[in-house]
């Protein structure tokens, strides 16, 4: 979601539109997840307090979130979600689990680096949210990688192939389904190798696809570097 | 990948996993330190352990795993193996009678002398393992060399064939086809006869043989003492080797004796049929019976003649063994020697020697009509 996007539905929720709440929730939610489990070091579920701290929390920011104080969305979510959790721990006396390795206070030095990752998170929250309606989650894409060079190379290609082909990535982006029977008529791969790394080939063309995504983009370059050749 | 550090922007956490998104845009999976939660978006870096290519406990299990095998087949050994298994028995028959134990693969694992000659053939001859071809090529080869078979005459071979292990069907080789290629090609000639029998068949053969020898033994003994003063008068052509074993045994009834004797009185007799003597024999002691046994006749039938009774019966109908029928064949031509000599003695003396010498002949069991010609002589004795 580009950051334009986020501050104008937080300003339409701040007006009062409840639906635009529990959508942007629902978006956030992994991150919620995240964020908890990374303050408390440990994985945790709807169940446990701190999960409902952290959606407190969250809560409050889309309430508070004002950017024009320089914040990306995501680093503010991350800053409230913090203290709530720290007050939490310091009313249970836990605190000195979380303390000692926390390094809430960010240097000047390592804000743009700070940003950047926020921004990055932002995108990967966004390919989340892209890739559900095709019910792949991350940890499926592992089996679906090319494991070698050339592999990746042709997996590429492949992509690219695909890519060219509007009605293909129309058909792909409305019906969330891979069009596989009309991408090997006019393409003629095998189809069992595209079977292989369909999950794959669907991650790379979303983020193609989204070319507001800068940081993950770097990950999938295409062939002759990044760039839009359908618009 | 493997053996590498994984380094990757973190896209998913769970709970036990992390999900990294590499540089080169492949995904990885990577498991999650117990402490250790990174948030999406950030740099992290998954150190693979380097494991020994083997750990110890795998090297255990494999050498476990690799002896039981070995221990396993090593077990299995001797039951596989079959190249140690007698499966067929060949017997060669001319005088001297040797026995060759053949397994699956038609290869000789044992050779065995029947009798005192076929003990002297197999002494000087080696059959580790050899093909039957080969060995009986040896035989031949062997028998050549000892002068038992020679190409002026005919000798007479016969090979039983004793299948000993049941079950199996395999195709014999062809006995018949190796004896005379390796008659042609040592140039000598015989007649070779091959006979199969079942096991069963042939030990009951087998013991008849040994029984018929024992007896035969039994019998010179007694006749050593009574026809000391016959033995040097017949039989002129005798080879050397044997002269001296013969000054102690009686030549008409020692088995291994006679077979010793020159080739030529032998061959004579062999190509005799063994039918023909026999009878001969048959008239000539019908004759001299007649007069005495007929009325003894019913009599005697109910009683048992003699010990070698009972092997009589079940007399195979095929496929006796030449040695008998030589022994006989010998013993009917000496008999017609015999009478000059005996004759000029004591008649009734060389009667009696008959009847001994007959006895254990019929045992052997020849022809039934024989059985029954033999029965008054043997009421005679009587």
């Amino acid at each position: 979601m580009k950051q334009q996007e986020i501050e104008q539905w937080i300003q339409a929720i701040q007006n009062g539109n409840e639906e635009k709440r529990d959508e942007v929730i629902r978006y956030y939610e992994s991150y919620i997840m995240n964020v908890v489990g990374k303050i408390c070091r440990q994985y945790k579920t709807w169940n446990d307090d701190e999960a409902s701290l952290g959606l407190i929390a969250f809560n409050r920011a889309i309430d508070t979130y004002q950017p024009e104080h320089g914040r990306t969305f995501l680093n503010y979510v991350y800053l409230l979600i913090y203290r709530e959790l720290v007050d939490y721990f310091r009313k249970e006396n836990r605190y000195q689990e979380i303390i000692d390795q926390q390094e809430h206070v960010i240097s000047s030095q390592a804000y743009q680096q700070q940003e950047k990752k926020f921004e990055l998170a932002d995108e990967i929250v966004a390919l989340q949210d892209e890739l559900a309606p095709f019910s792949i989650q991350f940890h499926e894409l592992e089996s679906a990688s090319p494991k070698h060079q050339r592999t990746r190379k042709k997996i590429f290609y492949m992509a690219s192939c695909f890519y060219k082909e509007k009605e293909l990535v129309d058909q792909l982006y409305q019906r969330k389904w891979f069009p596989m029977k009309s991408f090997i008529d006019k393409t003629g791969f095998r189809r069992k190798t595209i079977e292989k790394y369909r999950k794959y080939l669907i991650a790379v063309l979303i983020i193609w696809m989204h070319p507001e995504w800068r940081y993950l983009q770097s990950f999938v370059q295409k062939e002759g570097g990044v760039g839009d050749e359908r618009s | 990948m493997r053996g590498h550090d994984i380094t990757g922007t973190v896209v998913d956490v769970g709970e036990k996993q992390i999900v990294l998104l590499d540089d080169d845009g492949s995904f990885h999976n990577v498991p999650r330190p117990n402490h250790s939660f990174p948030l999406i978006g950030e740099r992290y870096m998954h150190k693979v352990k380097r494991t020994p290519i083997m750990s110890f406990s795998k090297w255990g299990i494999s050498v476990a795993s690799f002896a039981v095998i070995l221990f396993v087949a090593f077990m299995q050994w001797p039951f596989v193996d079959r190249d140690h298994e007698p499966a067929y028995l060949l017997a060669v028959d001319i005088n001297p009678s040797i026995e060759l134990q053949l397994n699956q693969e038609f290869e000789v694992i044992d050779v065995s002398g029947v009798n005192q000659d076929g003990k002297k053939i197999i002494e000087e001859m080696t059959f580790n393992h050899r093909n039957i071809d080969q060995a009986i090529e040896q035989v031949v080869e062997q028998l050549k060399q000892s002068g038992y078979l020679s190409s002026d005459q005919k000798a007479h071979i016969t090979a039983t064939w004793v299948h000993l292990a049941e079950e199996e069907k395999t195709t014999e080789p062809e006995i018949d086809q190796m004896f005379s290629e390796a008659l042609h090609d040592h140039q000598v000639s015989a007649k070779v006869e091959t006979l199969k029998q079942s096991e069963k068949d042939y030990q009951e053969l087998k013991e008849q043989r040994l029984m018929k020898q024992a007896v035969e033994e039994n019998d010179t003994e007694k006749q050593n003492v009574s026809d000391e003063d016959e033995e040097s008068q017949d039989e002129d052509a005798q080879s050397e080797p044997s002269k001296n074993k013969r000054a102690q045994t009686d030549p008409l009834q020692n088995k291994p004796a006679q077979s010793e004797s020159s080739q030529n009185e032998r061959t004579q007799s062999e190509k005799n049929t063994p039918t023909k003597p026999v009878k001969e024999n048959q008239k000539e002691e019908k004759a001299e019976s007649k007069n005495q046994s007929d009325k003894k006749k019913k009599n005697d039938r109910g009683k048992p003649v003699n010990k070698l009774d009972p092997p009589k019966k079940d007399q195979p109908k095929r496929g006796n063994p030449p040695v008998e029928n030589k022994a006989e064949d010998q013993s009917a031509e000496e008999q017609s020697n015999q009478p000059e000599p005996s004759n000029k003695q004591n008649p009734k003396k060389k009667k009696d020697n008959q009847q001994i010498e007959k006895s254990p002949k019929d045992a052997k069991g020849k022809q039934k009509s024989e059985k029954a010609k033999n029965k008054p002589e043997r009421s005679q004795k009587n």
